[in-house]
């Protein structure tokens, strides 16, 4: 089954020069998640895949190592406390397990995944860039060989999430004003990300959603916490 | 003119000349003395824009690690290790080298010490201390930072840019003024990038002369991709404003005048481990498949000319001298394809398949006795042929 949902989080607010929105659209192929009556579901949390960047005035962006790595410990956190709330059984992937080398099936799903999830950001939600074979419906699949992630972590369903987001640099605001004073409006940084969900049975994309926010900052413990629920909270249960 | 004038003129020509001379021994000296600007061990701090561009590539590297495109043989790899270290001592523990399976003439070397090595630029030099000019030059941008200098140079100019086109377009400018500005700071970029080739150049065969390798060989490895170029049929139109490397020539003029300053002569043997036939060339059969399949049959030629010039692995470069005539398919190449096999059959290191490819061109032309014979050596020396079936028959009863 099919199921769509565009909503729109918060009520956009003037904030400095441009409009401050969270927005998230979702696929998804199931109503519910499979799990047998009163058992825990088990999720594997795939390594994050998150870059923060200062936005250039000249709209290039360059990643700031130490936002990078203080977003990753929040996420992290964040993800944990919202497995919880949720009765989860969390685990997370071991980037250092032992095997993971070259013809590891567990590192090819790795890099499958984000050419699937690039593939959909591009032809789901890419407005002209739809392809006529996936008009219509969302089945996207990592194929069968998913079942190795299944076997060696015990899970059900492993979830993917990446997130770029992006700062304005002291350089950018002073665009911005530039360009307001002029007539002009330019953008500042902005937040988008998906989080993926992979019924490890048969490697299907069971959920998939995407998150745009003007104002998202992953900097702070509230900011995490409130991507997080954006990209999660639509996850079917 | 009168002409006093004239000779007034011409005396300052030659002053000018002389003093030309003077700039460029003194440039080349200033080349041949640059310092590491990184020391080993080195590692960005934490908020730096350089600590950002190590995280990017530290993923990227984790993604090269499990890639299919590593070449998977760890003598390979101690090999172009060790050379690495010959040439960069204390960097060495810094540095981490992929040798990659890419039929392409290029070697890297990132902002955090990985460096890649691609199979095109191992088919294509002819010794060790050819290698050792790419690794030395690769390892030139790693030790003076050229990644991290040469992103902030384009984000710098980039911002600059965007104020001026905002401004100028505010105050009225037309379209074509506008359009003049950036492209002068699009050319800044671009001109950055070539004094940064250069400088890895200069660096390169410092490296190299301090580890006792004739420089001489870097210009010959620049000398080789020219003649390449001017082989190529479809010839790649540079624009030098946009050009991110010098040209060609003028590496190969620079270098050579180098290694002159630091007083070596071209013909001079070089240093050399003596390894590089033995682990290059374990690898030369699948390289030049790969090179085979890029369809550019006169560089091909070419490259091969240089092969069989360089001399070692004869049998085995001589079939797929053969095998690239035959896929070519020009007038007289079925001839030129015949004589090559029958070349490459007189080395011991001619692999089975020349036998096959030799019996196919002796069935085509209607002699069954020697084709068959042919294909017979071929499944004596390759008993597990895939293709067995199908040539015995071919074999004539």
């Amino acid at each position: 089954m099919i199921g769509k949902g565009v909503r729109l989080l918060l009520a956009c607010g003037l904030v400095l020069l441009t409009a401050a929105c969270a927005s998230t659209k979702d696929y998804s192929q199931i109503n519910k998640l499979d799990k047998a009556v009163d058992e825990r579901l088990t999720v594997l949390l795939m390594p994050l895949d998150v870059e923060l960047s200062s936005l250039q005035a000249s709209g290039l962006t360059e990643v700031n190592a130490e936002w990078t790595e203080e977003a990753n410990r929040l996420m992290l956190d964040a993800i944990r406390d919202f497995k919880a709330a949720r009765n989860i059984n969390l685990i997370e992937f071991d980037p250092n397990a032992a095997g993971l080398d070259a013809g590891s099936e567990q590192v090819r799903l790795l890099k499958l995944n984000r050419a699937v999830g690039e593939a959909i950001l591009i032809h789901k939600y890419g407005g002209n860039n739809e392809l006529p074979s996936k008009r219509d419906k969302f089945d996207w699949t990592l194929g069968p060989s998913a079942r190795v992630l299944a076997e060696a972590y015990d899970a059900d369903y492993a979830l993917f999430i990446f997130v770029r987001d992006s700062y304005s640099s002291a350089g950018r605001v002073a665009m911005q004003i530039f360009a307001a004073f002029l007539g002009a409006g330019m953008s500042g940084g902005v937040q988008i990300g998906y989080a993926s969900l992979v019924d490890l049975k048969t490697g299907d994309v069971v959920w998939f959603n995407v998150l745009q926010d003007t104002g998202g900052d992953l900097r702070s413990e509230r900011g995490a916490v409130r991507t997080v629920e954006n990209l999660l909270e639509d996850m079917p249960q | 003119m009168n002409r006093r004038q004239f000779i007034g003129g011409c005396s300052a020509c030659a002053a000018m000349a002389a003093s030309q001379a003077a700039l460029m021994r003194a440039s080349l000296a200033d080349g041949l003395n640059l310092a590491p600007e990184l020391p080993p061990g080195y590692r960005p701090d934490g908020d730096s824009t350089e600590a950002g561009l190590w995280l990017l590539t530290e993923k990227f590297e984790d993604q090269l690690r499990t890639s299919s495109l590593v070449i998977r043989d760890d003598n390979l790899k101690t090999y172009l290790t060790e050379l690495a270290c010959r040439l960069g001592h204390n960097h060495c523990r810094d540095m981490r080298v992929y040798p990659m399976r890419i039929p392409y003439f290029n070697a890297s070397m990132a902002a955090n010490g990985m460096m890649q090595v691609w199979s095109g630029l191992m088919l294509r030099v002819s010794s060790e201390a050819q290698l050792a000019a790419v690794i030395g030059h690769e390892m030139g941008h790693y030790l003076r930072r050229h990644t991290i200098k040469g992103w902030e140079n384009a984000r710098d100019t980039m911002n600059a840019l965007s104020f001026l086109t905002v401004g100028l377009t505010a105050a009225g400018a037309g379209y074509q003024t506008v359009n003049i500005v950036q492209l002068a700071g699009y050319g800044l970029i671009f001109s950055y990038s070539r004094d940064m080739e250069r400088e890895a150049d200069a660096y390169g065969v410092q490296l190299m002369h301090k580890a006792n390798y004739n420089p001489w060989e870097a210009s010959k490895v620049w000398r080789r991709l020219i003649a390449e170029r001017d082989a190529a049929k479809y010839k790649r139109q540079d624009n030098p404003f946009f050009a991110t490397h010098p040209s060609e020539a003028e590496r190969a003029q620079t270098l050579a005048n180098y290694a002159s300053e630091l007083g070596y002569s071209e013909t001079q043997p070089s240093f050399e481990t003596g390894s590089f036939e033995k682990i290059i060339g374990q690898h030369r059969a699948m390289m030049l498949e790969d090179e085979l399949k890029l369809r550019h049959f006169n560089r091909t030629a070419l490259i091969l000319d240089w092969l069989i010039e360089d001399g070692f692995r004869l049998g085995e470069t001589y079939y797929y001298q053969g095998e690239m005539f035959r896929l070519r398919n020009q007038e007289g190449d079925e001839a030129r394809a015949k004589a090559a096999y029958q070349a490459a059959l007189r080395h011991d290191t001619a692999p089975p398949e020349a036998h096959r490819a030799l019996g196919f061109i002796q069935l085509k032309s209607g002699d069954r006795a020697t084709a068959s014979r042919s294909f017979r050596r071929y499944l004596e020396l390759k008993p597990d042929a895939t293709d067995r079936a199908m040539i015995s028959s071919y074999i004539g009863g």
